[in-house]
């Protein structure tokens, strides 16, 4: 059996798979042995209840039921634009990725909300860039950061260490290897994100800021694979408290919050509204020791996987007195990018003109609002409980209890009654973790829900991840289910 | 070429036509000196037709229109895309192919495509591609006798990034004290993006050398490279032919003999090199249709036990020439490597595909397009879709951006005046030689092998510089790519626009002070 964490670094076989995805991301891996194993796809809406099947529990992209299979979750709105602009020939000239004011407006409408541009607009200075998808913007950010253009750099700050907040994306680790240098990857450490009780874990972070003086960080809220949403209250007072104190002591940090899965969070359906908040409190330490990024992707939000449709932003002070340094700072850092995708190839041409007719129509733009919403609600939210109601089940069917300590969080023991595993509701129902005590617990129960049911699942850190962005129906959820109680009753007797 | 290195140009040009606009109160200065999309402070720089694409952009004129009868207007010599006339209104649209439109709505259509794929290509797939670019019998021929490792690229911009990405980064399982560092060969005019390529490297450039093209007879210069080999002992090179900028294409059997032998002598001394052919204009050669039939096979098997173990080789390809799939970036890296060295190439398969995923450059919309277009039948015959999509390209190479190239040197050699010559040079009558009004040298352009571009070699940088800025006062926008002003015939798809970028082009060399002489 393969080891789940087994990445396509170790076994290069896998490389040559059509449509693999060279990543040091063990997500990467876990799809490409699916793939390779001959046994025919699970599939919900026809199966036989005798026949073996495998279970591809890895994907992470949002689909929604059809009539005769899952599709993936695009908006009508999305179709219809793209259909007509791929019908123009003048489409498919080439062109970069800087985007126009009022195409950089509608991203801050599309993902903060109105109220929040206008506020953005009003007090500072913004730029935004055009990505290769959510994967773009981060490969960017990591790049320029641990290259900062002049206009921000002090010789101090030349050696930048990643931060990670743990558990984080494995694209993450990808995304550093590709832009090594002589196979010397910039220095990467990383915080714990939650504590013990699932709560950002603020302690963890001002640590890690501590030990690294001049630092790229990176907020994934919502996060991948955790599905864990760091509270508003947190981003607008206790973060750039720390950041403040941080920068007293002479530190400096680029922040950048992934924001990938921003519209899918059901408490907080305008959970951007934090970062009007967030800067304010920065105070005169914005653009002299703290740069925040704004990461987004429309691959989730707009179904747009395979378009590659993601965007970059760097927010600064407003010039006063008629001094351009600001403006001067954020036109670098478009430069910057410009130069960045240029050479690593990451331009995403028609995807910007689709993006530019999606976001600059108000009309199209509240109708894509409606449409992720009502998904949410209707279709998404409530995979939750079933999925919950489903494990339920499967934990009885294996000795293994499964009891309802407080809202959201389900406590997992083994017969003797000894708590081996937390599942906790998460904040997006794109993913939904099973916390075990340790990395190896996590590792093992994977590798057997892989090797004894055929399900190819994640573990990540101390966590199994379940995909509830592609679990439709309950008897997914019941497959899935069997599969990962019968893997935890194996592994803790 | 002799034109004397301390003479100074005007800064503004004086040739008989901005003379007789001037005196005609024609001319309307506009300032095509606007802030640059990208001020300075950084040190990544935009490539130079990007440079010249953004101020051609900010250029408030209107755009010729090849019908019209404008006094002010801007001409896109710049360009790099293959325009032709629209059928019905004679004016410029993007070449396409109705095949492939077809194809984009049908996948548009397809559910399927819309999920997020890896950009590795194999089996079928990979075989039907290798038939788009080398031809059926090629493709067959490789497959059987190599082991391939293909991606789907943003672009032929990503195959050569992946390509210079994965052998300047070696990692410690390929990379030896010894060959750590190496060195990237270009040629010495060449296309600016790859200096794009190489600003983005982790945390330090690296170094990069230059061979010449060609000598002084026009011919690639053997020579020049053998230098360069032998100053590099770990070298990673891009051959691209047909040329960007100056459309010369390094002819079949010098790749199969002088090159091959060039670098097996390399490998004997204990060098080693990955060699990339950048081939993303591979279907507009003219000489040569079957371009890669003519070389690859032959250049591969002299390359002996060298090959895959001193000597790489990488084809890099884009369909966005081919296919006017710009937008889409859709490009392919194949490396073709000995099957007794599958291990190794399984190495360089991980960190091409680690690169890719790393640098955002996945482009599954693109994957899924290359798959509809090439891949093999189940039976294993050949797409339908490739003979049909070959032919497009073909009529309009014959019919379209050929003819181009003589209509415009005809205009150009027409509209010089004040004594100032444009000729065929008696030692070769591929090469045009501009002479000045002392019948002194003062540029040249070698007939392109490939028409998709021409280049007009100046003694030095700065004469073409001048030139090129002559042009954008005038209206016509072209980049001087070192000492070459680059004109993209691609962008001129009419008779009318053609004449006047001539027309435009004559007057600016007609204020060169080094074609006016010092009188």
């Amino acid at each position: 059996m393969s080891n789940t964490s087994e990445t396509l670094v170790q076994n290069p076989e896998l490389f040559h798979q059509e449509g693999a995805r060279g990543s040091t991301d063990p997500v990467m891996g876990v799809n490409a042995r699916f793939n390779k194993l001959d046994l025919p796809t699970f599939n919900p809406y026809n199966y036989d209840p005798n026949l073996k099947y495998k279970y591809n529990a890895s994907a992470g992209m949002l689909v929604v039921p059809g009539e005769t299979s899952d599709k993936v979750f695009v908006p009508k709105a999305v179709l219809e634009a793209s259909a007509k602009l791929e019908q123009d020939p003048q489409n498919y000239a080439y062109i970069g990725p800087v985007m126009d004011k009022e195409h950089q407006r509608g991203v801050l409408d599309f993902f903060f909300t109105k109220p929040v541009r206008e506020i953005i607009e009003a007090d500072y200075t913004y730029s935004f860039v055009f990505t290769a998808g959510g994967t773009q913007a981060v490969s960017n950010m990591f790049g320029i950061t641990t290259k900062l253009p002049e206009s921000l750099t002090t010789s101090g700050q030349k050696q930048r260490t990643i931060g990670l907040g743990n558990p984080y994306w494995g694209g993450y680790d990808s995304i550093l290897e590709a832009i090594a240098n002589n196979g010397n990857k910039p220095p990467m450490a990383t915080y714990e994100l939650n504590d013990s009780e699932g709560n950002f874990n603020l302690k963890s972070l001002r640590e890690f800021l501590q030990n690294n003086k001049h630092c790229t960080i990176v907020l994934t809220s919502p996060n991948n694979p955790s599905g864990y949403v760091i509270p508003p209250s947190i981003l607008e007072n206790e973060i750039p408290q720390a950041l403040k104190e941080h920068a007293e002591r002479g530190g400096t940090v680029a922040v950048g919050f992934d924001l990938a899965y921003i519209h899918f969070i059901p408490a907080h359906p305008n959970y951007g509204e934090f970062l009007p908040k967030f800067l304010k409190a920065l105070g005169s330490t914005l653009g002299n020791n703290i740069y925040p990024y704004l990461l987004m992707s429309n691959s989730k939000s707009l179904g747009l996987y395979a378009k590659r449709v993601g965007y970059l932003g760097l927010i600064l002070p407003k010039d006063k007195n008629g001094e351009q340094k600001w403006e001067r700072a954020s036109a670098d850092f478009v430069d910057r990018c410009v130069g960045w995708q240029r050479g690593t190839a990451g331009n995403a041409n028609m995807s910007l003109k689709l993006s530019r007719v999606l976001l600059t129509n108000p009309e199209t733009q509240a109708e894509l609002k409606a449409s992720i919403q009502k998904s949410l609600k209707e279709e998404i939210q409530p995979r939750i409980k079933t999925a919950v109601g489903a494990f339920r089940k499967q934990a009885q069917i294996n000795n293994l209890g499964f009891e309802n300590t407080k809202a959201g969080t389900y406590k997992i023991s083994d017969k003797n009654g000894k708590v081996i595993a937390t599942l906790r509701e998460p904040g997006t129902p794109y993913f939904m973790p099973i916390e075990f005590a340790n990395s190896q617990q996590a590792e093992k129960v994977a590798q057997h829900a892989e090797k004894d049911s055929n399900l190819f699942i994640v573990a990540a850190s101390n966590l199994v991840r379940v995909p509830t962005c592609i679990g439709t129906s309950q008897v997914v959820y019941e497959h899935w289910g069997a599969a990962i109680f019968k893997a935890i009753s194996s592994v803790f007797g | 070429m002799v034109v004397s290195s301390t003479a100074r140009v005007q800064p503004f040009p004086k040739g008989k036509l901005w003379q007789s606009h001037l005196k005609k109160g024609k001319i309307v200065f506009h300032s095509t000196r606007t802030k640059p999309l990208m001020p300075g402070g950084s040190p990544i720089q935009p490539d130079e037709v990007t440079r010249v694409g953004n101020l051609f952009k900010n250029d408030k004129r209107p755009v010729f229109n090849p019908l019209g009868t404008q006094e002010a207007f801007k001409i896109n010599a710049n360009i790099g895309m293959l325009f032709v006339p629209d059928p019905k209104t004679q004016l410029p649209v993007l070449f396409g192919h109705p095949e492939r439109d077809k194809l984009m709505h049908q996948i548009i259509d397809d559910a399927s495509t819309r999920e997020y794929l890896g950009p590795v290509i194999s089996g079928g797939h990979l075989e039907g591609v290798l038939d788009f670019y080398f031809g059926n019998e090629l493709s067959r021929e490789i497959t059987a006798k190599y082991s391939l490792y293909g991606q789907v690229t943003s672009g032929g911009t990503g195959a050569i990034n992946s390509f210079l990405h994965v052998w300047n980064e070696l990692p410690p399982e390929l990379a030896s004290e010894d060959n750590i560092t190496r060195t990237i060969g270009l040629s010495s005019i060449h296309w600016s993006g790859y200096d794009a390529q190489t600003d983005v490297f982790g945390l330090a450039k690296p170094k990069i050398a230059t061979f010449e093209l060609t000598n002084k007879d026009g011919n690639f210069h053997i020579n020049s490279f053998k230098t360069f080999l032998e100053e590099n002992k770990h070298c990673t090179i891009l051959l691209t032919t047909p040329d960007n900028p100056t459309g010369f294409v390094i002819p079949p059997n010098v790749i199969s003999n002088q090159i091959a032998e060039a670098l097996n002598e390399h490998a004997e001394k204990g060098g080693t090199a990955a060699v990339g052919f950048d081939l993303a204009y591979l279907h507009f050669i003219t000489d040569h249709p079957n371009y890669a039939q003519e070389f690859l096979i032959q250049f591969l098997e002299k390359l002996g036990s060298n090959h895959g173990t001193s000597i790489q080789t990488y084809f890099l390809m884009s369909g966005s020439k081919s296919l006017g799939d710009f937008s889409i970036r859709l490009g392919h890296e194949i490396l073709i490597a000995p099957k007794s060295i599958e291990a190794s190439t399984n190495k360089i398969t991980k960190l091409s595909s680690i690169n890719k995923r790393g640098t955002g450059g996945n482009t599954s919309l693109a994957l899924h397009l290359s798959n509809a277009l090439f891949t093999r039948t189940d039976d294993g015959s050949q797409n339908p879709n490739i003979p049909v999509l070959r032919q497009a390209i073909q009529d309009v190479l014959t019919n379209q951006l050929s003819p181009r190239v003589g209509q415009f040197l005809t205009s150009f050699a027409d509209e010089l005046g004040g004594g100032i010559k444009f000729q065929a040079s008696e030692a070769n009558p591929k090469v045009w030689q501009l002479l000045g009004r002392s019948n002194q040298p003062v540029a040249q352009m070698r007939l392109p092998g490939m028409p998709y571009f021409g280049g007009l070699t100046f003694a030095n940088a700065e004469d073409a510089q001048t030139v090129a800025l002559a042009c954008q006062q005038a209206g016509l926008y072209l980049p001087a790519i070192e000492e070459v002003v680059r004109i993209g015939f691609c962008g001129l798809p009419h008779e009318n626009s053609l004449r006047q970028a001539a027309k435009i082009l004559s007057g600016a060399v007609g204020g060169l002070q080094s074609a006016v002489g010092s009188n």
